[in-house]
């Protein structure tokens, strides 16, 4: 019989938290490292800023899927300092101490949001898809230079680069996820940008699987992570290439501008 | 008569900051921010992980040059946390609440060092030169991805992307020059590292003097910095064409140990 592996979850209290234990705690055994609780979970109940308080909660661990953060592209400097680059630290220095073999981090398309400012994906973001033909405009590949939108853009790239390092000088290997936007409701109609960067909640339990399930050999890499949508800014390619992504939603090219609110 | 640019240099007393003070003070009304005063203009001495003791020293500036910080490669991760990633956080927000035009960041080949793990550039990173066919090898971009060998290199990346976002959202332009190595008696010949990252003085003077004076609507970009080496790591053709970089100086192939 073989053993699941075991799979922390940072911030797993949290949407993209709780659709991974809901979607494939048959094959993981996942447990949590949040501010609050997961019932039904193995939860730590810490926050990440604090190594000795968290470093517990990595022991065992195979791989590590780090969620938790200031999850606000709006949010200060001082709450991203603490929450996103000192917390991204301590998740890969506890992994390394407790010999995680791997870090799966969930980057954010902000760490490119700066090229929402110009065409064509200006266009794209604010619905003028009428100026664009499809599929006949440049896509934003991992291989663009960082343009962040935010302090939390910024931060994301950082945990690409410390996340580089660690695999080169540390044997922690890491996947970064850019992730476009996970919704609460799966429903990205209400807006352009919410078209073109949804990544479906089946498509990011895809996803993230194939980051746990890659070989060991794959070392180092960071992957654009949105749904199949019609009207992209970000080409998805490489995580259909190199993990063999296969994503199952579509979003097209409909909205109808209404308010997105979180409740969570 | 046209008054002369004001530049203030974090880092001014430093090795780099030294010689933009001698090399460069006809040109340009220089200031320094350091712990310790540059003797030769006027210093405002403070840590910049100090926001508020700090802050005067940006009032008036049109250029800064920030090249403060803990410079060693193997800095420890709360060394580079204070003086690395909250300084250059600190010297960006200070440029935008004081009008500055533009940050020209000492940005760093340690960003990209984790290729000295993997051939051709271990190769050249280890002075086995007989492996490799000169000018017939792959060369190191600056759009190749993000590598750094420490966290030193880590915040050189964060500044990097600090920049890029003061640049399209606050207005403050920067460059960003991903120096190889300004060596102290300007003599590479210490070990194949220093041949082939080094950045003679007066090629340092030249490459900061055009970054300085690219025009305004030049906004953000990153440069490999190095001399003309023979054995190169990194492609410093993008600085060339872009700024008109023109190396003076150009290292060999003798060095005097590994």
């Amino acid at each position: 019989m073989n053993e699941k592996r075991k799979v922390l979850i940072t911030g797993g209290a949290g949407l993209i938290g709780s659709i991974l234990i809901d979607k494939l705690s048959d094959k993981y055994e996942f447990s949590s490292l949040d501010l609050k609780e997961v019932p039904g979970i193995k939860s730590t109940v810490a926050n990440l800023d604090e190594l000795d308080a968290i470093q517990p909660a990595f022991e065992g661990i195979d791989t590590v899927v780090h969620l938790a953060a200031d999850r606000s592209p709006e949010g200060s400097w001082e709450s991203i300092l603490q929450n996103n680059f000192v917390a991204t630290y301590n998740v890969f220095e506890a992994s390394k101490r407790s010999g995680v073999k791997r870090v799966i981090f969930a980057s954010s398309n902000h760490a490119e949001g700066g090229f929402y400012l110009d065409p064509p994906w200006k266009h794209i973001n604010e619905g003028n898809f009428h100026l664009l033909e499809r599929d006949n405009y440049e896509l934003v590949t991992e291989r663009h230079m960082i343009r962040p939108d935010s302090y939390y853009g910024v931060a994301k790239a950082y945990g690409e680069a410390l996340g580089s390092y660690y695999n080169d000088y540390h044997g922690v290997s890491s996947f970064h996820l850019r992730i476009g936007w996970v919704l609460e409701t799966d429903d990205p109609t209400f807006s352009p940008y919410a078209l073109s960067l949804w990544l479906s909640h089946r498509d990011t339990a895809q996803i993230i699987d194939l980051c746990i399930g890659a070989p060991e050999s794959h070392k180092y890499d960071i992957f654009n992570a949105t749904s199949e949508n019609m009207w992209k800014i970000f080409d998805i390619q490489h995580a259909k290439d190199a993990l063999g992504y296969k994503p199952e939603d579509a979003a097209g090219e409909d909205f109808e501008l209404r308010e997105y609110k979180r409740t969570t | 008569m046209t008054d002369k640019r004001k530049i203030l240099i974090t880092g001014g007393a430093g090795l780099i900051g030294s010689l933009l003070i001698e090399n460069l003070g006809d040109k340009y009304e220089f200031s320094s921010l350091d712990l310790k005063p540059n003797e030769n203009v006027p210093s405002t001495v403070a840590s910049v992980d100090d926001f508020d003791a700090i802050a005067p020293a940006f009032e008036g500036m049109d250029t800064v040059i920030h090249l403060a910080a803990n410079p060693s490669p193997n800095g420890s991760w709360e060394s580079n946390l204070k003086n690395n990633f909250i300084a250059t956080y600190n010297v960006f927000e200070l440029a935008k609440r004081n009008g500055v035009k533009r940050v020209i960041f000492a940005s760093s080949n340690h960003a990209e060092g984790g290729n000295y793990l993997v051939p051709p550039w271990k190769h050249v990173n280890e002075g086995d030169y007989h492996l490799l066919k000169q000018d017939g090898y792959e060369l190191v971009t600056e759009k190749n991805q993000i590598r750094p060998d420490g966290y030193y290199g880590v915040a050189k990346a964060y500044g990097e992307a600090l920049g890029s976002y003061y640049n399209d959202y606050h207005g403050v332009n920067s460059f960003h020059l991903r120096i190889g190595w300004v060596i102290r008696d300007n003599d590479p010949t210490v070990n194949p590292h220093g041949l082939t990252l080094w950045l003679s003085h007066r090629d340092l003077v030249q490459i900061m003097d055009l970054c300085i004076s690219a025009p305004d609507s030049y906004k953000y970009d990153i440069f490999n910095a190095t001399s003309d080496n023979t054995w190169k790591i990194f492609d410093i053709s993008h600085a060339k064409e872009a700024l008109g970089y023109k190396p003076q100086d150009r290292a060999g192939s003798e060095y005097r140990s590994k």
